[in-house]
């Protein structure tokens, strides 16, 4: 008879504008593997780091075996058998694969010979002394699932562990995971995806905007169920909008573009093109290309080879202002530190791009006025809540972060717009409003390039899909050929194996 | 920082509670060690400096050269550019005013060759400034160490002009200098010198507040990341920061040597002018319109110190650590900002 | 050029430049730890003239200069702890707190100097560390002069190279100083305590700036305002360009020690130049070296960066 081994009660916690967590209950057994799902910014990692003491909750407690525990660091998790593994690696890609497992505080001597036959169960071949720099995004993934079995830890914590995995890779490893569990340890599998979670899973929590939604066993609930409580829905929208196709806006080829540690990022064999009026969407798993193709486009990044010809125009050694001149826009992935100036006020940053601009001069002077009325003006259209103008853009949330950036590249009347997740971590009403924003620039004439992980947004969207997997383009699908199977099959890689229990 | 009520009330208390600290521990160390009580030789230094007419003058002087170097390092600091080679360019500035007046000054009348000096020394503290800003550019050179060697080197080469070995030493001088510049040629007129400054202080202020060259300083520093993202050329940035910088510490240089000293010698720039106008600077919030409050406030305790050193041996180095206990109150203050705001809120 | 007799000038040079090196040498060995934990210390010079004031006052109280060394340490833990106070646990931006720390070091050593024993014409002397010539070793000719008739801390600094170097790339410890300094975050997580090694990091880095600072009063016997002159600054340059590895910042010391000797070894040997040229050299080499390699260095992710456990 299995026992409640964790038991997370009444768990809430806020962050600087936001409740992460509300009142959030979930216990866990021994012998299975518990899985959190939910959307992106439904508060899965908020919970799983409360348990691993990287986060202090505001209210609620925490339970091992039955008895109350006080969490405080991931020193006093690891003593108390919880071992993880995170979203973002933890290993230190300097040091060799021998010395990252040294870096545990518990060790005392590595068996070697563990090591090596454990990393055979994961289809691993490990060089215990290369540096975990030349390692890949897969194999490091590995090292680290690999690393908390090693430990022999009682209580395990998976979040989003197949993100950059193969299909044969994910396979072997949610394999792994089924063992583990059947030795009578307790699990925790974060993920969004639900096959995988309905493949792998004994039991199933879903949290929407930090509310426990659904708790029951996987076995007795359908996926379509399980998206219900996932998300709530959107209202389908029929689009009709004319695509005047036979401008060609921007033209990406052969293009070749170094990662931050020496490797090729992107390494494009196809090309990429985006015609006036169209949203051209990229799908993709994170880390295969995607944020340093988009640097490259924009000039914020050096491209070793290929060209980039927008509007007629090569620019593929043109600074990043002349590309702006000539009518890019971007949406990045930081918001808070790239795409604005966090000390800076609202109005700043609706003009951070504008400086050469004769329109908010006076003679050499800024002209104020202009600028206040401009900004006032995008306040009420874009529905940014805040005080006024004046207001520094770091203590804004989130999705009013994104309406200011959004602001600023729309009025600045681009020809081409690039997105990178732009509704990431945002609550329906923002994600809603951007999404229509997006769709009404395109419709007015304007293009956009759109990279989400969020493939049900890509395909609300967009009218036409690249794939791109380990820095090239591997697929494309026009709006008629939309097929979830066989874009998740590209994104994955061409080789698919079906997960079986 | 942006004026606000609040936040000048904020400020206030903090700088002024700063201040305490840093003069109630040195007024400990004085009174225990020296035995002279720490209020009257406060007393005294003030009153020096501002009441007796030897000392306004000196403390004028100060107020004008740490005005116009402190302004330079305020929009340098703005964008995060740690320019602390204000010694170094300072050096310069006046190396270069020497050059001038000993090639001119039998040649023009004495109003061209003073005009020409202070040009001189503003481009010298230019062309010092300007390379420690061109290797951060173009090699990617940290210029905290830069400026720091930059200064080493001009000192030394400032010893070595006046010293038996160098150029310019006064065989009938007994001390290590160089011959005294001309009676004709000294600029001691507080009209002209207040005007410098005040031109000074409205071009930066203007650049920095009402053009988008000073927009752009400010998005560098919020976020350089965000800079590069809109395209500002950052390179270009940081350079015209060193030449500005430079030249108004070269300026000051100059006046250093037409007005105060009329001499360069091995002590010249004994209180490291350029190290206080990083302080003078910080305290003024890196605000232009406020570098002249706190450089009155150092400039009256350079002089007023200075004074009193003469009588009571009391170092002016003292200096170096109030500004020391002073900064670091501020940045913590900085640092602890938001919290002490929650605070005063639920208070 | 007058000729310059070579031997003698060759021994002072090595001789001269050993005694030298040991004093970049101790407080770059420091700063390559802080800077390899992810701490950018820029307060050394103003360490080091605290060490030097310290060390003096502790031997003049004493009469025994290796106590005179206590006091060095005393003053590196002191401002060491400052520093780590303000930078790490509040968070203040390094370069700052860095900044800030020298110029109360510098200050209050000066400042205490003057008003204690700065007031008579005279300067107070006070007991000198010895050398301790190396038995047998110093009798041969020549290479013996050079090399063994050192300071005994002079002897412990070089041998403490491979020792250090051990503990930095062989030992746990050493891969959890390297942790915290590429990804605080990862070690974190991995429960280490990444604001503890980092404290612990700076109170070394400080200490051995005072210990060093001590050194070069106590080696002269007396103090004088500003007689670390830039040292602690080409300490700090010489940590950033060694790679933060112990050997090459031997090395890097050993170079800077020996050209910072030459100006003293030519005025030995009779020989007239500019002195000032000569103490330039030093600056004028650090520059240099920068300007060459400032665009491959690789410094550690973190460096410069206070970690906050709850930062989103």
């Amino acid at each position: 008879m299995s026992k409640v081994t964790v038991g997370l009660y009444n768990i809430s916690k806020s962050f600087p504008g936001v409740k992460a967590l509300d009142d959030v209950t979930v216990e866990a057994y021994s012998g299975e593997v518990h899985a959190i799902l939910g959307e992106n910014g439904a508060g899965k990692t908020t919970l799983m780091n409360i348990l691993y003491g990287l986060i202090q909750p505001d209210s609620g407690h925490v339970e091992i075996n039955g008895k109350k525990v006080s969490i405080k660091s991931p020193n006093d998790a690891l003593r108390l058998g919880i071992g993880m593994v995170h979203q973002h690696f933890s290993l230190i890609p300097t040091l060799n694969v021998l010395e990252n497992f040294k870096l545990i505080s518990l060790a005392k001597n590595i068996d070697k010979e563990k090591i090596l036959e454990l990393s055979k169960n994961l289809n691993l071949n490990l060089d215990l002394n290369a540096k975990v720099s030349s390692l890949s995004a897969g194999e490091r993934q590995r090292l680290e699932v690999l690393r908390l079995l090693y430990f022999n830890f009682n209580i395990l914590i998976f979040d989003e562990p197949t993100s950059v995995l193969t299909p044969i890779e994910t396979d072997n490893l949610l394999k792994a995971i089924r063992k583990i569990a059947a030795e009578g340890k307790t699990i925790f599998f974060i993920s969004h995806k639900l096959n995988e979670v309905k493949a792998v899973s004994d039991r199933i929590t879903v949290l929407r905007r930090g509310k426990v939604t659904f708790n029951g066993v996987t076995k007795e609930i359908s996926t379509d169920e399980l998206i219900k409580y996932m998300i709530e829905k959107l209202p389908k929208v029929e689009i009709k909008r004319e695509i005047k196709s036979t401008e060609e806006v921007l033209n990406v080829s052969g293009l070749k573009v170094k990662g931050s540690r020496g490797n090729l990022a992107v390494n494009l064999n196809s090309k990429i093109n985006v015609y006036k009026n169209e949203i051209v969407g990229i799908a993709g798993i994170a880390g295969n290309g995607q944020r340093e193709l988009f640097d490259a486009i924009m000039g914020l990044r050096k491209i070793e080879e290929g060209k980039i010809i927008f509007k007629g125009k090569d620019i593929t050694h043109s600074p990043t202002h002349k590309r702006i001149e000539l009518g890019i826009g971007y949406i990045p992935e930081d918001r808070i530190l790239t795409g604005l100036a966090p000390d800076l006020s609202i109005k700043e940053n609706l003009i951070l791009k504008l400086y050469d601009n004769q329109q908010f001069r006076k003679w050499y002077f800024i002209d104020n006025n202009k600028i206040d009325a401009m900004a006032n003006a995008l306040l009420k259209e874009y529905d940014i809540r805040a005080a006024n103008v004046e207001v520094p853009v770091k203590n804004l949330s989130g999705g009013n972060l994104q309406k200011v950036i959004l602001a600023r590249e729309i009025s600045m009347n681009p020809d081409l717009l690039l997105a990178y997740e732009p509704t990431k971590g945002l609550d329906i009403g923002a994600t809603y409003f951007i999404r229509n924003k997006l769709i009404d620039f395109a419709n007015k004439g304007g293009s956009v390039l759109l990279f989400s992980e969020d493939l049900e947004e890509l395909l609300f969207l967009s009218d036409r899909l690249y794939v791109i997997y380990n820095g090239d383009i591997v697929a494309e699908f026009s709006r008629e050929q939309f097929d979830e199977y066989k874009i998740g099959k590209a994104m994955s890689g061409i080789n698919y194996v079906e997960v079986k229990n | 920082m942006k004026i606000t009520k609040e936040n000048l009330i904020l400020n206030f208390i903090v700088y002024t509670t700063a201040f305490l600290l840093a003069i109630g521990f040195g007024a400990v160390l004085i009174w225990t060690i020296m035995r002279i009580n720490p209020f009257s030789a406060l007393s005294l230094i003030v009153s020096t400096a501002l009441f007796t007419p030897f000392g306004r003058t000196a403390t004028f002087y100060y107020l004008v050269e740490l005005t116009l170097i402190s302004l330079g390092l305020a929009i340098s600091y703005r964008a995060k550019y740690w320019n602390i080679g204000g010694d170094g360019q300072l050096i310069f500035g006046a190396i270069f005013s020497m050059q001038t007046i000993f090639s001119l000054e039998h040649l023009f009348s004495p109003w061209l060759v003073i005009v020409a000096t202070l040009l001189m020394g503003t481009l010298g503290g230019a062309i010092y400034g300007v390379i420690p800003a061109i290797i951060k550019v173009k090699l990617n050179v940290n210029e905290v160490l830069s400026t720091l060697m930059l200064n080493f080197i001009a000192i030394y080469f400032m010893t070595w002009l006046v010293d038996v070995t160098g150029p310019w030493k006064d065989p009938h001088a007994a001390e290590l200098e160089s011959y005294p510049i001309p009676y004709s040629l000294y600029l001691e007129n507080p009209i002209i010198l207040t005007l410098i400054m005040v031109f000074a202080i409205a071009i930066i202020y203007i650049l920095a507040e009402k053009t988008f060259f000073g927009f752009k300083i400010k998005v560098i520093g919020s976020s350089h990341y965000a800079a590069d993202y809109a395209g500002i050329d950052r390179g270009k940035v940081y350079i015209y920061l060193g030449l500005i910088s430079g030249a108004l510490a070269g300026l000051a240089g100059s006046i250093e040597i037409l007005s105060v000293s009329h001499i360069l010698s091995s002590t010249f720039d004994s209180l490291d002018m350029g190290y206080v106008a990083i302080f003078t600077s910080w305290l003024a919030s890196l605000n232009p319109l406020f570098v002249i409050l706190s450089s009155l406030l150092m400039s009256t305790l350079l002089s007023g110190g200075y004074f009193m050193e003469a009588i009571t041996s009391v170092s002016v180095l003292f200096i170096y650590y109030f500004e020391g206990i002073t900064f670091i109150s501020i940045i913590i203050f900085e640092a602890t900002k938001s919290k002490i705001k929650r605070v005063m809120k639920l208070g | 050029m007058a000729s310059i007799p070579l031997i003698p000038f060759f021994i002072a040079v090595i001789s001269i430049g050993i005694s030298y090196t040991t004093i970049y040498l101790i407080t770059s060995l420091g700063e390559i730890f802080s800077e390899k934990a992810g701490v950018l210390n820029l307060s050394l010079e103003g360490v080091m003239a605290m060490g030097a004031f310290l060390g003096y006052v502790f031997s003049f109280i004493s009469g025994n200069p290796y106590f005179g060394l206590v006091g060095g340490l005393v003053a590196g833990l002191i401002l060491g702890l400052l520093f780590a106070f303000i930078s790490i646990t509040i968070g203040v931006n390094q370069v700052l707190a860095g900044l800030s720390v020298w110029l109360v070091g510098m200050g209050l050593s000066d400042f205490i100097y003057t008003i204690s024993f700065g007031r008579t014409s005279y300067l107070i002397t006070v007991p000198k560390l010895p050398t301790v010539p190396v038995p047998y070793l110093s009798g041969i000719p020549i290479i013996g002069q050079m090399l063994f008739d050192h300071t005994l801390v002079d002897y412990a600094a070089y041998l403490s190279v491979p020792l250090l170097w051990y503990i930095m790339f062989r030992t746990n410890f050493g891969l959890k100083i390297i942790s915290v300094g590429e990804n605080p975050r990862a070690a974190d997580s991995l429960g280490i305590n990444v604001n503890r090694i980092r404290y612990i990091m700076v109170l070394f880095d400080s200490s051995m700036a005072g210990l060093s600072g001590s050194m070069i009063s106590l080696t002269a016997g007396l103090y004088q305002v500003g007689m670390i002159a830039g040292r602690g600054w080409i300490a700090i340059g010489i940590a950033a360009f060694s790679g933060l590895n112990p050997a090459y910042g031997l090395l890097a010391s050993l170079i800077f020690g020996v050209v910072s000797a030459f100006g003293p070894s030519l005025m030995i040997v009779g020989y007239r130049i500019p002195y000032e040229f000569l103490d330039m050299t030093p600056f004028i080499a650090l520059l240099v070296v920068v300007m060459m390699i400032s665009k491959r260095m690789l410094m550690p992710s973190a460096l410069g960066k206070p970690y906050k456990r709850e930062e989103k």
